[in-house]
């Protein structure tokens, strides 16, 4: 066992955790924050991303003891008030069985914060070089396709989601 | 008021879903939960011995944290289940942990049950066995033309193939069928082989069941489809009756066709709660979703067509061969659409299966349509090439004016407006027939086409009303919200139906104290639970016995008459298709742009138009939604999809590829939107599979279109695509 201080959605937290827990099941199991999901448990489907300090990881590969000291945001945080990805989310149906709709909404946030600071994608590099230099000058559905490429979506929505996105970020 | 059907609804629990709030089985919230680890076998077939098992059992049991170790020499006798739930269902016919003996890699062996996930986990990697291997038969290729071992425990383990007479309990669909001549005849002939892989299902939900006993009475949370099918089975397993099981099914983080059929993990999660007595939380991992809760079965298809020099078919063959376990029975039901399709006077259709040592599988999306209509599709398009006919107007050419096996008329087939509509959308016609003509910044471009069709099911259904003082009519049946949009399109019809403002409305699924539904699967529960909550809606309307138009005016009316509530809350049943009218068919037309980059052997799927003819559409953003994600499960078939076997171990190597945003098209969806009354008082026929029927052959025929290649395995890979361009021989 290990003690950890972590901030989650804002609350400072004192916990005595097992070393091999990651920090998804510790949201999960210990801090009973279960919107964050467990898709696969190795990297690979995006549903349990949460943001630390400000950017998003996978939390099925974080361990919990290696971000002592960090705070913590999952699709919890935001309280009551939907933002204008949730409410898009919603309007344009980006999802239909919804597990890992908290994953790919908290990665839709943080595109649009990613895509503001101009941070390249892999896209980028399709345009020109004033892209490659400058950065995107637009969120185009290529960039937001590529940003958004590390959440799965069985169901398929994802038409509906870059929709959502793209209405969100206008 | 304006109907609620037809309208574009925003899906109801869709805040839960963008919150968090939205609860799986998984998330179940419950005191004193311990947690448990399946441990599996890493051998295709052979038996355990029992010192090891023993030896392994107590060093996992002396591991910290650790409450019980659940293992074949202890763990109590289940019982066998009825043969009516065995003989043409897949759930397993022998019990769990009920002998030492292996059938296939990843067969439960183990159940560790510990305080918390981690020790869990930890205890059950300290698990290991001696084996007594023997040779494994992992394909059917190992099965046929060998000698066939006996039956063991009574036929709980079979081996050798078999010959199904007809698809689950539905004695008209035809495994073995033929009609017209015994010879084929003379005339253009195609006639290919085709493969198709291990699939899975792939839900993002893994699998978690959460089990507590209350004195006799059993209720398990679970991530089912089939909560009264769940109930009846594990109360056979456990030899318990009906009543002391409650199933409780909150959302479903996607099925596709697993979830269902009580797989084994559901039985043992029971147990072992019964065993510590505690709530016991068993949720699986990735892994073991491939060995334990189904999957798509290997087919080998032989595909005959013959037609005359006008395209018109004069006999249409596919003979499967197909894979399922030796502990359960399922076959892939690949031929069943070829008998009624295309306008046919001959056809010979048939299906074998080998029972080899792997898990057992199951329906998945378009069970039988996905895997045949990619071969008879793809059979079509080989057969305009010979023919030198439009592959758009050979299809229309060869459109059968009623089913041929039944002799029945379609309730409402609107195929050709599909075909005709979806050419028009595409910009088909301008597609020269030639392949490898049409080029893009360097890169081959194709157009494919292929139909789709899958059947209008409906089966019986109970709905329960209840009217609360508050002015809220809920309506509930044991069916399952597994992402269709059950919840917001059964509220719409039942507004509508009871006349009722949609925000007076709700609809309840997940518990078996509902009233019984069945499975939701085959693309039937709209069909299905729709016609029980019409009928409930429109009791109501006459039990109310007055026009009520709003929340408030029927508060006031409850008010005023408080016995009312009382008589607005009742249960209906409704029942089964009518069997003897016309016939309930889906049908569409898929059209599709590929890109075949042939240096990388990278193929892209660019633009997608689908026109589908399933009825009337209830909610047109969640039925669109739905056929994107059908067409998109049916691309990663095509060109992705493939559990990857060891096959000389059966041991699972590699990862599963699936779509994601970046691999998807562009769509343009659109429905035909005529009611379908045949099947149902609605107009509905289910949209949940159509969507896959037909994706894999369109795109197949797209990349025969880009490159000049004829790929019949899939799926279609970079190797296939990198290899350089032959015409084949003349045959």
């Amino acid at each position: 066992m290990t003690d950890l201080h972590l901030t989650v959605n804002g609350t400072p937290q004192r916990l005595s955790a097992d070393i091999r827990s990651t920090l998804l099941d510790l949201l999960r199991e210990r801090l009973g924050l279960t919107g964050t999901k467990k898709g696969c448990d190795h990297g690979l489907c995006g549903a349990c991303t949460v943001t630390v300090d400000g950017e998003r990881v996978l939390s099925c590969l974080t361990l919990a003891a290696s971000i002592d000291g960090a705070a913590v945001e999952t699709i919890e945080g935001a309280g009551a008030e939907l933002d204008t990805v949730q409410c898009a989310f919603i309007r344009h149906d980006g999802f239909q069985c919804g597990y890992c709709t908290s994953g790919q909404i908290t990665s839709a946030r943080s595109v649009l914060r990613e895509f503001a600071r101009g941070d390249l994608s892999a896209a980028s590099f399709d345009g020109c070089r004033g892209t490659v230099t400058d950065g995107p000058q637009q969120l185009s559905d290529e960039e937001i396709r590529e940003r958004m490429a590390g959440n799965i979506c069985r169901c398929g929505a994802y038409a509906n989601i870059v929709s959502a996105i793209k209405d969100a970020a206008s | 008021m304006t109907p609620a059907v037809g309208r574009p609804v925003d899906r109801i629990e869709g805040r839960d879903k963008v919150t968090g709030a939205a609860r799986y089985a998984a998330d179940t919230v419950i005191d004193g939960v311990v947690h448990a680890v399946l441990v599996q076998s890493t051998i295709a077939k052979g038996r355990v011995t029992a010192e090891s098992m023993a030896a392994a059992a107590a060093t996992a049991a002396a591991a910290p944290g650790v409450l019980h170790v659940l293992t074949p020499l202890n763990c109590p006798p289940l019982h066998v289940l009825p043969v009516d739930m065995t003989w043409d269902l897949p759930l397993e016919r022998r019990p769990p942990l009920s002998d030492l003996t292996v059938q296939h890699v990843g067969q439960h062996l183990a159940v560790v049950i510990a305080d918390t996930p981690e020790r869990a986990a930890d205890a059950a990697a300290l698990m290991s066995f001696d084996y007594l291997a023997e040779p494994a038969q992992l394909g059917a290729a190992d099965v046929l033309g060998r000698p066939v071992p006996a039956d063991e425990k009574d036929g709980q383990i079979r081996y050798g193939t078999y010959r199904p007479d007809h698809f689950v309990k539905l004695d008209e669909e035809k495994l073995q069928d033929s009609r017209g001549a015994a010879d084929e005849p003379d005339g253009i002939r195609i006639a290919a082989r085709f493969t198709t892989p291990v699939n899975a299902h792939y839900p993002i939900e893994l699998s978690a069941t959460v089990a507590h006993w209350d004195g006799d009475m059993l209720t398990v949370h679970d991530s089912t489809r089939w909560i009264t099918g769940e109930r009846r089975a594990l109360a056979a397993y456990l030899g318990i009756a009906q009543d002391r099981v409650r199933i409780l099914s909150p959302l479903v983080g996607g099925a596709f066709g697993s979830k269902s059929f009580l797989w084994m993990h559901v039985v043992l999660c029971a147990v072992a709660a019964r065993q510590v007595g505690r709530p016991v939380k068993l949720v699986l991992t990735r892994n073991q979703m491939f060995s334990s809760t189904g999957h798509r079965p290997r087919t080998e298809q032989q595909v005959a067509l013959v037609s005359q020099a006008d395209g018109s078919l004069l006999s249409t063959e596919q003979h499967t061969l197909t894979e399922t376990s030796t502990v359960a029975h399922f076959c892939e039901p690949v031929g069943l659409t070829a008998r009624f399709l295309y306008q046919s006077p001959r056809m010979v259709v048939s299906h074998t299966v080998a029972r080899i040592n792997a898990p057992t599988p199951c329906f998945m999306r378009g069970p039988g349509e996905a895997p045949g209509m990619f071969a008879l599709e793809v059979a079509m398009d080989e057969l305009a090439e010979a023919t030198g006919i439009d592959p758009v107007t050979l299809r229309l050419r060869n459109d059968p004016a009623c089913d041929q096996p039944s002799g029945r008329a379609w309730s409402g087939k609107h195929l050709r407006d599909c075909y005709l509509q979806g050419a028009e959308r595409f910009g088909w016609w301008q597609r020269p027939a030639a392949p490898r003509a049409m080029r893009r910044n360097g890169i081959q471009v194709g157009w494919g086409m292929a139909t789709a069709s899958y059947p209008g099911r409906r089966m019986a259904s109970g709905c329960r009303v209840v009217t609360t003082r508050d002015g809220q009519i809920r309506f509930a049946a044991a069916t399952h919200e597994i992402g269709t949009g059950v919840r917001t399109v059964m509220a719409q019809v039942g507004a509508d139906a009871a006349g009722m403002p949609l925000d007076a409305v709700t609809f309840e699924s997940g518990d078996s104290l509902f009233p019984d539904a069945p499975y939701s699967g085959a693309s039937q529960t709209t069909a299905t639970v729709g016609s029980a909550v019409e009928l409930a809606g429109r009791q109501w309307r006459q039990r109310l016995g007055r026009a009520v138009t709003s929340v408030a005016e029927l508060r006031d009316v409850l008010d005023a008459d408080p016995e009312l509530c009382e008589r607005l809350t009742f249960t209906v049943t409704s029942g089964g298709p009518d069997e003897t009218g016309p016939l309930s068919q889906s049908f569409g037309a898929h059209f599709c742009e590929v890109e075949v980059d042939e240096e990388i052997g990278r193929a892209s799927v660019t633009r997608w138009t689908a026109v589908m003819d399933c009825g009337r559409v209830l909610n047109p953003k969640l039925a669109a939604n739905q056929v994107m994600g059908g067409i998109t499960f049916g691309l990663g078939m095509a060109l992705l999809e493939q559990v990857p076997y060891d096959e000389h171990t059966g041991q699972l190597i590699g990862e599963y590829y699936l779509p994601t945003h970046a691999d998807r098209p562009d769509f343009d969806i659109t429905f035909i939107d005529v009611p379908d009354y045949g099947l149902d008082p609605i107009g509905v026929r289910g949209i949940g599979e159509i969507g896959t029927c037909g994706v894999p052959a369109a795109i197949a025929n797209a990349v025969h279109h880009a490159t000049g290649k004829r790929l019949r395995d899939l799926p279609i890979t970079l190797e296939s695509l990198l290899q350089p361009f032959e015409p084949e021989p003349a045959s």
